[in-house]
């Protein structure tokens, strides 16, 4: 093993800390994804109290962020499921407003898909 | 001579992380379709989700009960009517469960399911059922021989499209894949060996169990999204023939079995059965189920590891 190698080693070690440390973040980062059927449109910090306006498919979707949880609060829908639903805080959890074709994901790195 | 083995070391490693996986949401069956498919080329992940959009739009289109331009609605409207092969041969099977279970799984209780359905958009009274009649399917030599049907698929559908999507899937050399509508899941091969696929609780849609398997279906009814509340009194959209009520058996219903139409089939008879007559029925199939009591209890198929 000549120093060119011990050298190859420490860097090649660094980067594999580096992007561990990276994903590592991503999991502590409390996040919602927000998609439009397929396109993700929004991505929200959950830290930070706000409402958020987003297209759907009968019009205005309007989401709320309340210390660290997630809720619809208005849509345009025959029954309004989604609004009624309430906040969801716990990754893995969902809001599907179905004729609205939005989607608010809150990520799950243990979960593949989850029946309900 | 370092950079290009770091490169190299670089290239591996990203290309690690980077594994190619696709996903589609479809919007059919009043539910949303979930795929994902993983060690596939872009092309072949495109051309795959055409056919399975095209598969789930196609038996929208002959099954929804609620769309009168279905050929589902055409034949409710005219028993004569001629209706296509595939429509028939999901009724076939939903008559063969009637003759298995002795009518409990009926889909001629189209009349009942939409009564509720009509309660649950506008829950003002309890309907009234004094005129309600359940009448059983009937066919003979591939003939339906009821005067006048009312059949809905909605208990067999999901399943029996899901596992098809799978079979097309694999039959074009796709063999890692992930399907979820709207609690149909079906698995196939995973890279890691396996998937976690989350049971979610009925009462408050937390994760109680971990399936981890691949080559799977579960299938869950019951459940947090379809109950609704009218006075106090939680109701359900899986109605019970003998009863004409929505079923109270028990909250929710899973079912870990190979084949997802099977498992769909299952996880409706076993929630209009109590627990004790759906553990005995289970045993001639080859199936693993929770289930999750009015008391919110978790019991276990005995056959559960």
């Amino acid at each position: 093993m000549n120093k060119n190698d011990i050298k190859l080693i420490f860097i090649v070690l660094l980067i594999v800390i580096l992007l561990f440390s990276l994903s590592l973040l991503r999991k502590e980062a409390n996040v919602a994804n927000v998609y439009y059927e397929n396109d993700l449109i929004l991505k929200i910090d959950l830290n930070i109290n706000n409402t958020y306006e987003v297209e759907g498919y009968n019009g205005k979707v309007v989401i709320e962020v309340l210390n660290n949880k997630i809720r619809v609060v208005e849509e345009n829908s025959p029954y309004h499921l989604c609004s009624k639903q309430g906040f969801i805080d716990k990754s893995g959890e969902s809001i599907i407003c179905l004729p609205n074709k939005i989607i608010i994901e809150l990520p799950n790195n243990e979960l593949d898909t989850e029946v309900s | 001579m370092i950079m290009k083995k770091i490169l190299l070391i670089l290239i591996l490693l990203l290309s690690g992380c980077s594994k190619q996986e696709y996903s589609k949401n479809l919007f059919y069956m009043d539910t949303i379709i979930n795929i994902k498919l993983y060690n596939v080329s872009e092309s072949k992940a495109n051309e795959a989700f055409n056919e399975i959009e095209k598969l789930y739009e196609k038996y929208d289109n002959l099954t929804n009960f609620y769309n009168e331009n279905s050929e589902l609605s055409k034949l409710n409207k005219d028993v004569n009517y001629e209706m296509s092969n595939e429509l028939f041969d999901l009724i076939k099977i939903g008559y063969e469960w009637s003759l298995k279970t002795d009518g409990l799984l009926n889909i001629n209780i189209g009349n009942l399911t939409k009564i509720w359905h009509d309660f649950r958009e506008n829950p003002v009274d309890l309907p009234n059922l004094d005129n309600v009649k359940i009448e059983k399917l009937k066919i003979e030599n591939n003939k339906i021989l009821n005067d006048k049907v009312t059949i809905d698929l909605g208990s067999i559908v999901k399943g029996y499209v899901t596992e098809k999507a799978g079979n097309y899937l694999e039959s074009i050399g796709i063999d890692y894949y992930l399907i979820n509508a709207g609690g149909n899941v079906k698995a196939g091969k995973s890279n890691k060996g396996y998937y976690n696929i989350g049971i979610a609780s009925p009462i408050n849609n937390e994760t109680f169990e971990i399936v981890q398997d691949e080559n799977i279906s579960v299938v869950t009814s019951g459940g947090y999204e379809r109950f609704y509340e009218y006075n106090g009194v939680m109701y359900h959209h899986i109605i019970d023939p003998n009863t004409l009520y929505p079923a109270n058996n028990m909250k929710s219903v899973t079912v870990i079995g190979e084949d997802s139409g099977l498992c769909d089939i299952l996880s409706t008879t076993l929630f209009l059965m109590d627990i004790d007559e759906g553990k005995e029925f289970i045993k001639n199939y080859d199936v693993k189920v929770i289930w999750f009591t009015n008391d919110n209890e978790i019991i276990k198929s005995d056959n559960y590891e």
